[in-house]
């Protein structure tokens, strides 16, 4: 397609004219690095999310068990088969102390990472 | 700056080199610029539009796989962030139809009485023309002329289909035309 000698000269000559701050380049690399802060890692990363993920569920087990342990007994008398002697072994109340003891120290671990991001 | 050089600058970025993305911004500042001002015609928009393409060109440049040029893919960028802000802004322009409305009539063409005004007066009829036309045929002016941008690249910028490209620039040049003719016409009745 031909082009119009006349606008295109136009067109070249107002872009001359007008022209970015000189400091343009540095504003925008200051943008880029404000926004970089920005995007902060993950406190909790994803293998620390499986971590909590399985004590999670092995504390639910453990509860589980726990109560099938001691009430077993009760709610299936009608079968005396019921394998209760596997779970005696079964401290609840110390698992649950380890458990919130976990949980104390990672909450801390996560408030001192919080703040040496800031 | 050669594609292969750019590419390399990339590659760098990618790495976690992000201090050479300013080689980028210096190279391509001017031409995002001129078509953000062009579009908006009003250089703090612009300013902050042009800011705002590069820090998106930035954070999506590993989405930048080197199909097309690296120009191409930061132009569409500023074309579309434009557009979004326009969109939001809802900034309005004058129509074709609403400027003949004001009492301008039509003329033929006659090139030699824009080559007859300064500078200053080309510049100010021609960026008073522009306001008259819609910022996406603003924009295809600006990719043809300043930056002689092929068909399919302007397509590709815009999103357009060739074909409609083709269409599109060549209304918009006529367009311009038109208008260019009016505003001139009506000046030298003025001094008449």
């Amino acid at each position: 397609m031909e082009k119009d000698k006349h606008i295109s000269t136009l067109i070249k000559e107002e872009f001359n004219r007008k022209k970015l701050p000189n400091d343009f380049t540095d504003k925008v690399m200051q943008k880029i690095a404000a926004e970089q802060v920005k995007v902060e890692k993950p406190i909790i990363g994803k293998w620390m999310w499986v971590v909590i993920g399985l004590l999670c569920l092995a504390i639910l087990g453990f509860a589980i068990i726990y109560l099938v342990q001691n009430y077993a007994s009760i709610y299936f008398s009608w079968n005396a088969d019921f394998p209760t002697e596997y779970f005696s072994g079964i401290n609840l109340p110390f698992i649950g102390l380890i458990s919130t003891a976990f949980f104390v120290l990672l909450d801390g671990i996560l408030r001192y990472r919080k703040r040496m991001v800031r | 700056m050669s594609e292969e050089y750019i590419l390399h600058i990339i590659n760098r970025i990618k790495s976690g080199e992000a201090d050479a993305f300013s080689d980028l911004v210096d190279t391509y500042k001017d031409f995002v610029f001129a078509l953000c001002f062009k579009m908006t015609q009003s250089v703090e928009d612009a300013e902050e539009i042009t800011q705002d393409t590069f820090v998106k060109a930035f954070k999506s440049i590993k989405t930048f796989k080197g199909k097309s040029k690296f120009s191409t893919w930061l132009y569409r960028i500023a074309y579309f962030t434009t557009i979004n802000f326009l969109r939001k802004n809802q900034v309005k322009t004058v129509s074709q139809t609403e400027l003949f409305e004001k009492g301008f009539e039509p003329v033929d063409e006659d090139e030699s009485t824009l080559k007859n005004v300064s500078q200053e007066e080309r510049s100010h009829y021609l960026n008073k023309a522009l306001s008259y036309l819609k910022p996406q045929e603003r924009a295809v002016i600006v990719l043809f002329y300043l930056e002689e941008h092929s068909i399919e690249e302007i397509a590709a910028i815009t999103k357009l289909s060739k074909s409609n490209t083709k269409v599109k620039i060549h209304r918009t040049r006529k367009k311009l035309h038109d208008i260019l003719n009016h505003l001139l016409k009506n000046e030298v009745h003025s001094l008449v």
